[in-house]
């Protein structure tokens, strides 16, 4: 039985919000903090290094901020920066990765995310592959009639991708009308909410709680 | 079931396009409206549903086709477009069925299970919780067809629906077609599938329509095979 993804999404942002709240010093309860979606990722069916791998792509960011308490000479405040920076990162890869790109969509517009980013997002993630193709159909045509790779053929096909996106647009919304489309796009199957989540929201919040007020 | 009177049409940026239509089609018959590219037989039918506003008179299933009456009207005529990847935009096949049946107010449990019977019954069921991106055109053109024909619509109109099928394609989406009861206008290029699909052809030229008549006559006057 798996929970809700508002559930996650929720335990997501109280975890981001404890971690970067964490006093520069208090090892012992950054050391918790971290130890939470390490124990998460090891009890998940999730590829572990490749997660652990991918969380490090925030590391460059961080280290810009770090090099900044540094230049301070606070060293323990830029460990702390790139520590938190990673966790972070690694607590959103494993609610993002856990989750279908669909099921964070609708959690996130049933927490009140804008309805029309939402929408947007939504058939952007449909079309992706759709306008990818498009891309490589026009690469290969420029590069048949001996085109090479060049600044101009890239911003050309871009141009003409852009114009086939809008066209695509109106025949979309065409076909959306002609099957009575009136603003807004039914939800089919809505989020069920059920006692487990609530349950496990409460555990979740009162175990980050706990944490960060005990130590 | 249509009947269309003095229907004329301009685009903004290209001037007139239809001139003057007069069509009328009855319940339960079948119907091909050829013609060379750019003939209107599309800028016609977009008229049917709403999507376009021209000059002239449009009455559907006896309503008239204004701005306020687009709700009654879209319940009655089906439209599948002609490019099938246009018409799934939603991200399963199945969310895409239900997309109509939700519009028309159908509770989700409901329409979910008529979306999968249609499914069923046009052999999509094992794709249902697929990307449409990842069905072969055969498969979309299905899938687009079950979306409208699950809204139970009495006209079924068909923008070249042969495109990117191949040979098995077409006869069986022909068979799927003969087995309908609803009105049809079918728009093709494909004159042989205008054959086995249709009893009646109309023939567009510059806005006009030139010609109308059983479809064999009419492919034969106009050298259209």
């Amino acid at each position: 039985m798996s929970l809700d993804p508002r559930c996650a999404l929720l335990l997501l942002l109280a975890y981001l919000a404890v971690l970067s709240s964490v006093p520069t010093g208090s090892h012992l309860l950054l050391a918790s903090l971290c130890a939470l979606p390490l124990l998460a990722l090891s009890f998940s069916p999730l590829p572990k290094s490749e997660i652990l791998a991918q969380a490090a792509y925030v590391l460059p960011f961080s280290f810009a901020l770090a090099a900044i308490a540094l230049l301070r000479g606070n060293l323990p405040q830029a460990l702390f920066l790139l520590v938190r920076g990673y966790f972070s990162i690694l607590a959103a890869l494993l609610v993002t990765r856990w989750l279908t790109p669909l099921e964070l969509l609708r959690a996130l517009e049933r927490l009140g995310a804008p309805r029309f980013l939402i929408i947007v997002t939504e058939f952007l993630l449909r079309y992706l592959d759709v306008l990818r193709k498009e891309a490589d159909s026009l690469r290969l045509a420029a590069l048949c009639r001996g085109g090479a790779h060049s600044r101009l053929i890239a911003s050309s096909s871009l141009a003409m991708l852009f114009v086939r996106s809008l066209e695509r647009s109106t025949a979309i919304h065409n076909s959306m009308l002609a099957r009575g489309f009136r603003g807004q796009l039914p939800r089919p199957t809505p989020l069920l909410w059920r006692p487990l989540d609530s349950l496990s929201l409460l555990a979740g919040l009162s175990t980050l709680a706990s944490l960060r007020f005990a130590l | 079931m249509i009947h269309v009177r003095g229907l004329r049409y301009e685009y903004p940026d290209s001037g007139p396009v239809l001139h003057g239509i007069d069509f009328d089609l009855n319940p339960g018959e079948s119907v091909a409206l050829l013609g060379p590219n750019g003939s209107g037989k599309t800028t016609f039918a977009l008229h049917l549903n709403g999507i376009l506003h021209g000059a002239g008179l449009v009455t559907v299933a006896g309503i008239t086709v204004t701005p306020y009456t687009l709700e009654a009207v879209r319940q009655k005529v089906g439209f599948v477009f002609q490019s099938a990847e246009n018409q799934l935009f939603l991200p399963t096949v199945l969310e895409d069925v239900m997309f109509g049946l939700l519009n028309q107010g159908i509770p989700p449990a409901e329409a979910e299970r008529d979306a999968r019977a249609m499914l069923a019954s046009l052999h999509l069921e094992p794709f249902a919780s697929r990307n449409p991106f990842h069905l072969s055109a055969g498969e979309k053109r299905r899938a687009a067809l079950a979306g409208v024909l699950v809204m139970q619509p009495d006209l079924l109109i068909l923008d070249e629906p042969t495109t990117f099928l191949d040979p098995p394609g077409v006869r069986e989406l022909a068979l799927l077609l003969n087995r309908q009861s609803m009105a049809r206008l079918i728009i093709t290029h494909d004159s042989r599938f205008a054959l086995t699909t249709t009893t009646r052809a109309v023939f567009f030229e510059q806005g006009r329509i030139l010609a109308s008549g059983p479809t064999a006559e009419i492919i034969e006057r106009f050298d259209w095979l």
